[in-house]
């Protein structure tokens, strides 16, 4: 009987012992050369041929690297490959490779693996899904990727430290997309030693970058440690710890406990951190090569294709009234298709702006007096995303009040709206679009020309196509840079879309961390990064 | 009792077929394309009808339906779509910070619920119990999502006793990671067991012989603890395991608030991406373990209540 209330008290006793037992303070502040910060989601994937996600992108960036590499300026600039010439009209390629450069594994860099490295991204038994974007222009890429070429009869090495790339044309942007992960190079050894195939063991993960891949847990956190001989010079961390933080709330309480010295914020944590008197001074904002815009799909719906309804749609939406609740009204309004920072970003072009009564009158003329005959529109975005809905809400609003039509708002699961989006079966669709590459291409034609891989919206002006060709084209930046501006310009007069704010990301950033990097993609590979006074 | 258990037992492998078949139609009836979400906005029509070839979307429901069951019968439920681990792996890595906190917030909800519980019926009336009865309430009333982001503002940011969420690879550095997590799962279980324990401790002491048992000299807290406790016990042992159940398949929200690598988190991750393979596989998991659950209380009521398994037996032939 006593037995039994003694077994009840120490488990109490237990309980309490517990309780205070389990308190322990360390990892609190500054830690001695680490960075943490979190990833806000599992890395999808650990193979820089397959990565798609920019937030894994970032973690494998200080792991691997290419030909090339982004400049704080945001430009391609020599990083593997010493330097380069561009031959035979623009169509031929001879990267110098670097002497001298190890890889993780202590293995020497030459041509030869950038061979292997390009062609196991572009075989079909890898199956990598960034292959057709990144690399196509390779003369061969396409065949070896269907599994018709047993290599990639455009990549060779023509010496131990010299390589040559063949495309199909000339394409002055070819260099920005050898900046993506895709191409990026790899070490035989490791991925044969680890049993070939898609990278998935920490073993296979050998690249020549500032960081070495040490510890892989897809469910808790990633742990990344420095390269003794990195040919940049040994970094200044020692390592970075990047534990899997999916909450947004809960990163930004890791970082406010001081668990954490960098994190990426939502638009509820900004809000909070504004309000807080001790990390207003930490809050980052930075702009990043993203659109947010509302098109109309001139294939679905008729009268679309009537510039007049077009342009009565841009002047009855007030943009400005979208960005105030935006981001806390951080984010920059949208007049042009370039964002700022890439050559082609056009301050001097105006777009339609708000004008209520001049969209009524457009509308009027072009049949739809106060809306009447108009059909009922759906605007598709995707679901579960405050901002965007809050977007969609703006503009049903407006264009009922200052047009009299009316839509019905289309939250969509990502996944069925992507469908629909790649059908070109959406007929009015509010879409984000976020650079792969730093060049006005990825915008005006991928986004707006005829034969653009993002056109899903059936625009179509032969003119905006010819001047987009010449630009794709053209070697010398001035001339480069004058057709993309000519055929912005015709692209904002026709509006087939409305562009409404351009991206802008906020982070909090511990003062004692110095010496980050940044290019308009995100943060460099912490290669000069480093906590202060630690 | 053992052809009891046993029929019990074999009656779960159709539950979970049943619960299989209900998981895949719903999959086909919900919006969303887990190849789409998987090759994202660039992707051809082409790589989308390629991609769901290779992961053999494009055969017949039943035909897929068919497939899994046979492997799930062989513990093999496939490759997750976008996790580069099998399903399986998958499910090995995460289930135990599951059932770790579901069995540590079942021992606290059970130990301090009994312990409550029983100052309250026998204090029936008075303040210890009217405090209990509102506690109970509060505590059946709070959601998990306010009471996590509460208690990390006082006891984690404002305190810094323990951490604010994660989780430690060394079994002896996960102290300050439980805490937290364990009292936000135990305080629901906590109310529920209190107050069976309560009102089933109050029909029980106002009976004959536990006056009998005083009046033969038997001490107070004898009285409470070998005859009342005991004959209440029925009732609270059947809150014990339902509630178990529900810790065992309901972490989801407090998973993800703390960063916690456990099954709860994971689902959710899949039904976000439409995973199908994880969903499927953690489904059947969690509706395994409900089951498994309330058959191992049955049994145990059966075993403490004689007249529980005369009944069950006459019933079941």
């Amino acid at each position: 009987m006593t037995r039994n209330i003694r077994l009840f008290m120490m488990l109490i006793a237990a309980l309490v012992l517990l309780l205070t037992a389990c308190t322990k303070k360390q990892g609190i502040g500054p830690q001695a050369n680490i960075l943490r910060y979190p990833l806000v989601s599992s890395p999808t994937k650990i193979d820089p041929a397959m990565v798609q996600d920019g937030d894994t992108i970032d973690m494998l960036l200080q792991v691997f690297e290419g030909l090339v590499k982004w400049s704080v300026d945001n430009k391609p600039v020599p990083n593997l490959a010493e330097s380069w010439e561009v031959l035979n009209g623009g169509t031929l390629y001879r990267f110098k490779i670097r002497q001298g450069v190890k890889f993780h594994n202590g293995d020497d860099l030459t041509a030869e693996d950038f061979v292997y490295s390009i062609d196991r991204a572009c075989s079909k038994a890898l199956g990598s899904e960034t292959t057709q974007n990144y690399l196509y222009d390779i003369v061969g890429a396409r065949e070896r990727r269907e599994g018709n070429a047993t290599s990639v009869s455009g990549v060779r090495a023509t010496g131990k430290y010299t390589l040559e790339i063949q495309i199909d044309q000339p394409k002055a942007y070819f260099l920005a997309k050898l900046t993506y992960p895709n191409s990026y190079v790899v070490s035989h050894r490791a991925i044969k030693a680890a049993g070939g195939g898609e990278m998935t063991k920490v073993e296979a993960v050998v690249g020549t970058g500032p960081f070495k891949l040490t510890t892989y847990n897809p469910d808790t956190k990633v742990i990344l440690s420095a390269f003794e001989d990195y040919h940049g010079g040994k970094p200044k961390l020692q390592g970075i710890e990047r534990p899997i933080v999916k909450d947004p709330q809960t990163r930004y309480d890791l970082y406010k406990q001081g668990r954490v010295d960098l994190i990426q914020m939502d638009k509820a944590e900004v809000k909070a951190a504004e309000q807080d008197p001790e990390l207003k001074g930490q809050i980052r904002y930075f702009e990043r090569p993203g659109i947010y815009y509302v098109a109309m799909n001139q294939g679905v719906v008729p009268q679309f294709q009537d510039k007049r309804v077009r342009q009565a749609f841009a002047m009855a939406i007030d943009k400005d009234a979208i960005i105030a609740a935006a981001l806390e009204g951080k984010v920059k309004r949208a007049d042009c298709i370039v964002p700022p920072g890439i050559p082609g970003y056009d301050p001097t072009l105006k777009g339609y702006e708000f004008k209520p009564d001049e969209a009524k009158r457009l509308l009027a003329a072009a049949g739809y007096p106060d809306g009447r005959g108009f059909p009922k529109l759906t605007l598709w975005f995707r679901e579960s995303r405050p901002d965007i809905l809050h977007v969609g809400e703006v503009v049903q609003e407006e264009l009922k009040t200052n047009l009299g039509v009316i839509v019905e708002l289309r939250p969509t699961e990502w996944g069925a709206y992507l469908n629909e989006y790649n059908n070109k079966a959406l007929p009015f669709l509010h879409m984000r679009w976020m650079a792969d590459y730093l060049d006005p291409q990825n915008f005006l034609s991928t986004l707006l020309a005829t034969y653009g891989g993002e056109n899903k919206f059936n625009y179509s002006s032969p003119k905006f196509d010819n001047l987009c060709r010449l630009g794709d084209a053209e070697q010398d930046p001035e001339k480069r840079l004058k057709y993309y501006q000519q055929a912005q310009r015709i692209a904002i007069a026709d509006v087939p879309w409305i562009p409404i704010y351009f991206q802008r990301d906020a982070e909090l950033i511990r003062p004692y961390v110095q010496g980050i990097q940044d290019c308009l993609l995100g943060h460099l590979p912490h290669v000069s990064t480093y906590i202060e006074g630690q | 009792m053992l052809s009891y258990a046993l029929k019990r037992i074999l009656l779960v492998i159709p539950t979970l077929i049943f619960v299989s078949a209900l998981t895949f139609v719903a999959a086909e009836l919900a919006p969303g394309d887990p190849i789409q979400i998987k090759l994202g906005e660039r992707a051809t029509p082409a790589a989308v009808a390629q991609l769901k070839h290779e992961y053999g979307l494009d055969r017949p429901l039943l035909v897929r339906f068919g497939d899994f069951l046979w492997g799930a019968a062989r513990l093999d439920f496939g490759r997750s779509y976008f996790d580069t681990r099998t399903v399986r792996q998958i499910l090995l890595q995460n289930y135990w910070p599951t059932a770790m906190l579901a069995i540590l917030a079942m021992l606290v909800a059970s130990v301090v619920g009994i312990f409550l519980g029983t100052i309250a019926a026998v204090a029936a009336g008075k303040w210890p119990d009217r405090l209990a009865v509102v506690l109970s309430v509060a505590g059946l009333g709070i959601p998990n999502f306010v009471l996590a982001p509460i208690l990390v503002l006082i006891f984690a940011l404002r305190l810094q006793w323990y951490e604010v969420a994660g989780w430690a690879d060394n079994f002896s550095d996960l102290g300050p990671y439980l805490v937290l997590p364990v009292i936000v799962l135990s305080v629901r279980p906590l109310a529920a067991i209190m107050r069976l324990t309560r009102s089933s401790m109050i029909g029980v002491l106002s009976q004959d012989f536990i006056r009998t048992a005083r009046a033969k000299g038997v001490s107070w807290t004898g009285v409470v603890v070998r005859h009342a406790l005991r004959n209440a016990a029925t009732p609270v042992i059947i809150g014990i395991g339902s509630s178990f159940g529900y810790l065992l398949t309901g972490s989801f929200i407090t998973e993800t608030v703390f960063a916690i690598p456990g099954l709860g988190k994971r689902a959710i991750e899949a039904i976000y991406q439409r995973d199908y393979p994880v969903i499927q596989a953690t489904t059947i998991l969690f509706a395994a373990a409900f089951i498994l659950v309330n058959l191992a209380v049955d049994l145990v009521q059966a075993r403490i209540d004689p007249r529980v398994r005369l009944n069950r037996d006459g019933a079941t032939g």
